[in-house]
């Protein structure tokens, strides 16, 4: 099964990394996230309740929703610290991406792991900008803001379209599907990697010279 | 699967209706919620009190738990307020859906200028059908997902900022909204509005959609901007319907915010215990409707709670905000007096107060008292003068054979009839008890005659004066000359 994959590029101050991947991530999991599942019976259980949070942004003109755990907030907290401090340890490195990706598992033989089997790919492509004013700034505060409200209604959208979502399974095999380690919230088997890149250079010239110069390196 | 195969059972359709109210009632609720200018923080619940799933597999127990706070497993509260006009909206459906739920959310400043920013509209496909989605759970999550995007897409609209400026520095205005029936009315959001589909939910009996159509040019334009009447000028304005004492329509919009609190975070609210008193202060002086109507809704703590004086948030017009123009009671005149450095100290019980009370400007009649008493009987007497004096009135004019006095007191007579009609409560007056204004209004009715008038004189007998004068000028005219001529002297030294 292929899964669906959506990629958001970006251009950002260095300080509006975090925001740009939270306000996207957490829009994907309010949607992509269910009450938690309190068993009773087999066959019986009842569905919590998900809270609302209005987050509003420091350095973008936005603000988004999350679901309210404080759980589920830390740990993207925490996933997109690291991204934000390889982006921006060295100088050289200035673009990365990050993903967001929703798998089911698959039970497999013993001694083998279950197979991650992902549905849903959301991939945010950021170059980080080095801005020379504060006027620069304010422009691409509420640039940004305005490319986010985009991609929010884009991601409205897709979640409209009811594709493909793993189906309910039995108690049994709940965290084959769900992610069940948060007490409060129960989202979708979920994983988020991220890598940087050398800055990607675009111009047909760039790329030549580069061409030579590597082969007369040889 | 569907096993209705392009039909949908009787069971499943009462199902789907009741769904699509709920999911109606929660929309209009995360609209307007979005407007009050907070911050929401909700809470996740492990276990939460309601629309527990295992009970929505058993239909009727579902139902019996679908008026509960979480139904769609979202903590989406009900403000009693949208609620009840949210139901009037549905209550006025004749089938699911089958015309469009419109949320009109507006900018009212405190000049009454009104700017529509965004029409959300609920509609239904019939055309777009799927027969593979199973009311009970696939309708049920579908809806859910809508909400969420719903909620995550009301953040994004220019008039969200808005709402969360209100009552900031300079931000003279209030969000309203407004639930109405029919066709959105774009025409409100001036050209270059933008339109999105915010959530969709394929249904056995169409496709449910969210949209929203938002303003982008926010300037408000003096000519385009509709200023709110204080009434509708209409040829009917008289019918009882339109009456400010009969229920306003439902059409009038409300405002969304439930006090100026920008920067609190709306945690869990209890509705109930809301304060409605910051309710009520929300609301500018421009907009008495819309208080009327707040107090229409069956809200009891509204209801007991007293309108809010819009003296104490001087939001109040220029014209209300004018000094008192005439005193409302004697208080006025004792507490306003003044006295001089060096006048005689006098107690506030000599001042005539009695008078006061009684008849309005007695004090004037007093003072023409004094005149006649000294006509009549050469006393200075204030009160046997006015004793005298309406006495003299309410006696036969035609008694007394001085004619000055008759005519006199005959004219006081039409005067102190005229007291009785004239009130107190003149603009602009001033607050001692002399009264300016109606001192001069005295005056001017109770003009003593000329004497010149008195005497009938026919022309022939003033061209006599006159020559008699001119004659006599002339005569005398050596002295003028002389008197003139001294001054002369007196400028040469």
């Amino acid at each position: 099964m292929n899964a669906r994959s959506q990629i958001f590029e970006l251009s950002v101050e260095g300080r509006q990394i975090e925001e740009v991947v939270q306000s996207i991530f957490h829009t994907l999991l309010l949607h992509r996230t269910l009450g938690k599942f309190q068993y009773k019976e087999e066959g019986s259980y009842s569905i919590g309740t998900i809270g609302i949070v209005d987050e509003d942004c420091d350095f973008i003109d936005l603000t988004y929703v999350r679901v309210g755990s404080e759980e589920l907030d830390q740990a993207i907290k925490r996933v997109t610290a690291l991204f934000r401090d390889s982006l921006r340890s060295s100088d050289g490195v200035r673009s990365g991406q990050i993903s967001l990706e929703f798998f089911q598992k698959k039970r497999a033989r013993w001694p083998f792991q279950a197979e991650c089997i992902p549905w849903e790919v959301w991939t945010v492509k950021l170059d980080v900008l080095n801005l020379a004013n504060e006027h620069e700034r304010q422009v691409c505060r509420e640039k940004i803001g305005e490319i986010l409200s985009e991609k929010i209604l884009f991601v409205s959208e897709v979640m409209n379209r009811h594709e493909y979502v793993p189906k309910t399974p039995n108690q049994s095999e709940l965290d084959l599907i769900f992610d069940t380690s948060f007490h409060d919230v129960q989202p979708y088997l979920y994983r988020i990697s991220h890598s940087t890149t050398e800055p990607t250079s675009t111009s047909v010239g760039i790329s030549m010279r580069k061409f030579i110069k590597d082969t007369l390196a040889l | 699967m569907a096993s209705n195969f392009g039909r949908i059972s009787p069971q499943d359709r009462k199902d789907l209706e009741k769904f699509t109210n709920f999911f109606i009632l929660k929309s209009l609720q995360i609209i307007v919620q979005s407007r009050l200018g907070e911050k929401i923080r909700t809470k996740s619940k492990p276990v939460s009190s309601g629309a527990d799933w295992a009970y929505i597999n058993t239909y009727e127990s579902a139902l019996k738990y679908f008026s509960t706070l979480w139904i769609f497993n979202l903590a989406v509260k009900d403000t009693p307020d949208v609620q009840t006009e949210a139901k009037k909206i549905l209550n006025s459906q004749q089938s699911m859906l089958g015309q469009n739920v419109c949320a009109e959310i507006s900018l009212q400043t405190s000049e009454g200028e009104t700017m529509v920013l965004e029409t959300w509209f609920m509609a239904l496909d019939g055309s777009i059908v799927d027969n593979s989605v199973k009311v009970s759970y696939g309708v049920y999550n579908r809806m859910g997902i809508a909400l969420k995007s719903l909620f995550s897409v009301s953040r994004i609209p220019p008039a969200y900022r808005l709402a969360r400026q209100q009552g900031a520095s300079g931000g003279d205005y209030v969000i309203c909204y407004r639930f109405y029936l029919g066709e959105p009315q774009f025409f409100q959001l001036a050209e270059d509005y933008k339109k999105c589909v915010v959530g969709a939910v394929p249904t056995p009996m169409g496709k449910i959609t969210i949209n929203l159509a938002y303003r982008t040019k926010l300037l408000i334009s003096p000519h385009k901007a509709t200023r709110q009447l204080p009434f509708e000028l209409k040829d009917d304005h008289f019918k009882v319907e339109n009456s400010p004492n009969c229920p306003r329509r439902q059409t009038e919009p409300k405002p969304c915010s439930l006090g100026f609190r920008r920067t609190s975070v709306t945690e869990d609210i209890k509705i109930d215990e809301l304060d409605h008193q910051d309710y009520c202060s929300t609301l500018f002086s421009t907009s008495p409707p819309d208080y009327a109507f707040i107090t229409e809704t069956k809200t009891s703590s509204c209801k007991t709670t007293p309108p809010i004086s819009i003296n104490h948030k001087q939001t109040l017009p220029p014209v209300d905000q004018r000094p008192q123009s005439a005193p409302e009671n004697s208080n006025s005149f004792t507490t306003l007096h003044r006295v001089g450095a060096f006048v005689q100290p006098q107690s506030m019980k000599d001042l005539p107060l009695k008078g006061l009370e009684e008849i309005p400007f007695l004090s004037l009649l007093n003072d023409t008292g004094k005149i006649e008493s000294r006509v009549v009987s050469g006393k200075d007497n204030c009160s046997t003068s006015s004793g005298e004096n309406m006495e003299t009135a309410n006696s036969s004019t035609g008694t007394t054979t001085e004619s000055e006095i008759m005519k006199s007191t005959g004219s006081h007579v039409s005067v102190n009839d005229d007291f009785v009609m004239v009130e107190l409560k003149t603009p602009f007056a001033g607050v001692d008890s002399n009264n300016d204004l109606g001192k001069f209004f005295r005056d001017c009715q109770g003009a003593l005659t000329m004497s010149m008038f008195e005497e009938e004189t026919t022309l022939n007998d003033t061209l006599d004066q006159v020559t008699t004068q001119l004659a006599m000028f002339e005569t005398n005219m050596k002295d003028f000359d002389d008197f003139v001529e001294s001054f002369h002297q007196d400028m040469d030294p």
